[in-house]
């Protein structure tokens, strides 16, 4: 009972968190005027479906940051009270003249051949991951503790949090912890949505939550996909089809699928989310003229950079190779078609397009908010130069050819190589110069991307290059969709008959066999066979027997990360400092010549009987030792420590 | 683009995305469930107390315990301690107390022990 219970307050919270904010705005945005007044409704059900999500996502963290801001607390009540107040405004303007009934659109909806391929489609996706994510479903995953401790944080306290942590320095020959230091690892629009859904829910942190929370996010970033792709090929829905199944069931576990999902790769997932939905705002905006999709896609392009910068660097990037190939499509319409495409009524169309009362309106918000009410910690902390430059490290010089084929997977790159191709075809000899902007977009994202994989250096970016390679795979599935069904189109055109139907069925079948073997295989090799939940366990109630006999003035602990299983939600059973336990890191760490590292956290597990080790623990003031003791046992025997607690795998050691 | 129904797509969507959710959510809190672990700890890391405290979650209850005086067992008991049970075992020792003072608990094949060093 406790269980059904917590779980329908878990999809209330879903609900009333991720979709009715977002559904308010896209009802009240239906029923503006220009709306109203068009021959077909300004979303179909499924964009609805998925741009309330992505809209609510922006929505709330602006919402919780104002909340902080302006000194209101956190809690369940505030933010329930504040979003049911919503509902009342939108049931009160709903009664009001300015609401307008929408006009009937006549239904052309039939349940059909595609309707039944893309719900089995979907089945299939959710089929596997659901799979795969029952023995990864329990929270272990390092990166997903480390968030999880700044949503509790924000929970726990009802404030924003302050993205701080001790640090160990060397100070007159002695060791020593710091007060807390601002990092830049962390943006708050990762935590907020998790915050709120714990305390609108009352699920606790260490549980199945955060997780399905991220595959919720990810198949909505599978159907923004479509939903982008459905609008880029308006005309034949098998492109979108075809997309849905590139990135759905097939490669439906590797990186970024749901190996993110159980990894708690939150801001990557996030971002994989607001690029498409970005995209589809600009693209209908240029598209169709409406400033208001501008707006919606500068709003959520403001979100993406309150959620996780590297996105936004990369979204950037997309941006300026977009306009890049725009400019030289108006170049060659200029020079060899000889068309004015700057004449005065287009000019004055971008002019009302950019300059509306909306755009305008929101800019204003967005410098206010950026300026007066929350700068990213990124942006303070000037953490933005350590991303420019010549790469620093050879993980940061670009992946080899090889490596970058298995990130986008090889039947989904040939075939988007092969788009690429036939895109430059159809942009030079094809005089619909309404297909410039979806031909740009494509080409300007794939490129982008693959340039900042491959060759990062030419672009002076200095980041992690696989990475960036998680974000490589979407232009190319929908490049890829688009080549598939353009060579369908090809072959089935009477002057190519004279090609046996044998051989273009054979021709078809190979490619599916291809494409099929390589994502099922892909699949096979990520799932897992059994959960690690047993060794998981034994870290959460160490953890919690520590916990209880911590002095929080006087106690600091360390713990080991090489051995230790789920070690990086030890910190949540504390909740002192993002730092606290002290960690052993990876041992590779330590000799990084690109980064100087203390080596204190290596010396207090790996030799504590040292001087060097002594040192630490006296100087620092380390009191208890988290261990595998299948491991490390035999250098803290030897130690003058306290064995405090045994498990099967983990020992407690006080240094008294 | 209307062709297709989308509005069937949602609710199939949304249909199975909470299959799916229900039953990883169940699958998450049966493994929530230690099993087959056994824990043994002082009940006071801190100070000389040694009483200490055995969490079981295995199928076997018998245990036996031994107070080891710098090697030299003072004390020794047999325990039962039922499935998901814990057990507090109170320990009345001297005030001067010198040494390593150790508790040995033996379950089943493994051997799990604490101490403290004084």
């Amino acid at each position: 009972m406790a269980f059904l219970s917590e779980q329908l307050l878990f999809y209330f919270s879903i609900g009333i968190v991720l979709f009715m904010p977002g559904w308010f705005l896209v009802q009240f945005i239906s029923n503006r005027k220009y709306s109203r007044t068009s021959k077909e409704p300004l979303f179909s059900s499924i964009e609805i479906f998925v741009i309330s999500f992505g809209l609510s996502i922006v929505f709330i963290d602006f919402l919780m940051i104002l909340m902080g801001k302006f000194g209101i607390l956190l809690t369940r009540n505030n933010i329930l009270f504040i979003l049911m107040l919503l509902f009342a405004i939108f049931l009160f303007w709903k009664k009001t003249k300015y609401f307008k009934k929408s006009t009937k659109y006549k239904s052309t909806e039939t349940i059909n051949a595609s309707t039944i391929t893309i719900i089995l489609i979907l089945l299939l996706t959710i089929l596997i991951k659901t799979a795969y994510l029952r023995n990864t479903i329990f929270p272990t995953s390092t990166d997903l503790g480390h968030h999880m401790y700044w949503s509790k944080q924000i929970s726990e306290t009802g404030k924003l949090p302050v993205y701080e942590k001790i640090k160990i320095v060397t100070d007159n020959n002695a060791y020593k912890l710091t007060s807390p230091q601002p990092i830049s690892d962390f943006i708050i629009g990762e935590h907020l949505i998790f915050s709120a859904i714990n305390m609108i829910s009352g699920i606790p942190f260490v549980s199945y939550f955060p997780t399905l929370i991220l595959f919720l996010i990810n198949m909505m970033s599978i159907l923004a996909l479509f939903i982008l792709t459905l609008r880029l090929f308006p005309k034949n829905n098998k492109v979108a089809i075809i997309t849905l199944l590139l990135i759905g069931p097939l490669w439906a576990l590797s990186s970024p699928q749901a190996k993110f999902v159980s990894g708690g790769v939150i801001g990557n997932l996030l971002g994989n989310l607001f690029i498409p939905l970005c995209l589809y705002f600009y693209y209908r905006a240029f598209n169709e003229k409406k400033s208001v999709f501008l707006t919606l896609a500068l709003f959520l392009t403001m979100g993406m950079f309150y959620t996780h910068h590297l996105s936004g660097l990369i979204f950037l990037f997309v941006v300026a190779f977009t306009l890049l190939f725009l400019f030289l499509f108006f170049i060659k319409e200029i020079i060899i078609n000889k068309k004015n495409v700057l004449s005065f009524e287009i000019v004055n169309n971008y002019f009302k397009l950019f300059f509306s009362k909306s755009n305008i309106f929101f800019l204003i918000f967005a410098i206010s908010f950026l300026l007066f009410v929350y700068t990213p910690a990124y942006l303070i902390n000037d953490a933005t130069k350590t991303v420019v430059g010549t790469p620093s490290k050879s993980t940061r010089a670009g992946l080899s050819f090889t490596q970058f084929k298995y990130a986008v997977g090889e039947p989904r790159l040939a075939l988007g190589v092969l788009g690429l191709f036939i895109i430059s075809f159809l942009s030079v000899f094809k005089k619909n110069k309404n297909d410039f902007l979806k031909y740009s977009i494509l080409f300007g994202w794939a490129t982008s991307l693959t340039l900042m994989t491959i060759k990062p250096g030419w672009l002076h970016i200095n980041l992690p290059s696989g990475r960036i390679a998680n974000y490589v795979n979407f232009p190319f599935i929908i490049i890829g969709s688009f080549a598939f069904v353009w060579l369908v189109r090809f072959f089935k055109k009477n002057k190519y008959s004279y090609l046996s139907p044998k051989v273009v069925s054979l021709f078809y079948l190979s490619i599916f066999t291809f494409i099929f073997s390589a994502g099922f295989y892909d699949n096979s090799q990520t799932l897992k066979s059994k959960s690690n939940n047993q060794k998981a366990l034994e870290t959460f109630l160490s953890s919690k027997y520590l916990n209880q006999h911590l002095d929080e003035k006087k106690h600091i602990v360390i713990k080991d990360h090489n051995y230790l299983k789920a070690d990086g939600w030890i910190k949540l059973f504390f909740m002192k400092d993002y730092n606290i336990p002290l960690s052993r890191s990876y041992f590779k760490r330590y000799n990084d010549p690109t980064k100087q590292r203390e080596k204190c956290t290596l010396w207090m597990i790996s030799e504590p009987n040292s001087d060097r080790g002594k040192k630490c623990y006296n100087d620092i003031g380390v009191s208890f030792a988290i261990i595998n003791q299948k491991i490390d046992d035999s250098q803290f025997k030897k130690s003058k420590m306290w064995k405090i607690f045994s498990g099967d795998n983990i020992a407690i050691y006080y240094n008294k | 683009m209307n062709k297709i129904n989308q509005k069937i797509i949602i609710f199939s969507f949304i249909f199975f995305l909470l299959l799916g959710f229900l039953w990883l959510s169940y699958n998450e809190r049966k493994q929530t469930q230690i099993n087959n672990q056994w824990f043994l700890y002082f009940k006071n890391p801190t100070d000389a107390n040694l009483d200490f405290v055995i969490e079981n979650y295995t199928n076997s209850q018998n245990f036996t315990w031994q107070l080891i005086d710098n090697n030299r067992v003072t004390k020794k008991e047999n325990v039962i301690i039922l499935k998901n049970e814990i057990k507090n075992v109170i320990i009345n020792s001297q005030n001067d107390k010198k040494g390593i003072l150790k508790i040995k608990v033996i379950h089943h094949n493994s051997t799990k022990e604490i101490y403290k060093k004084f």
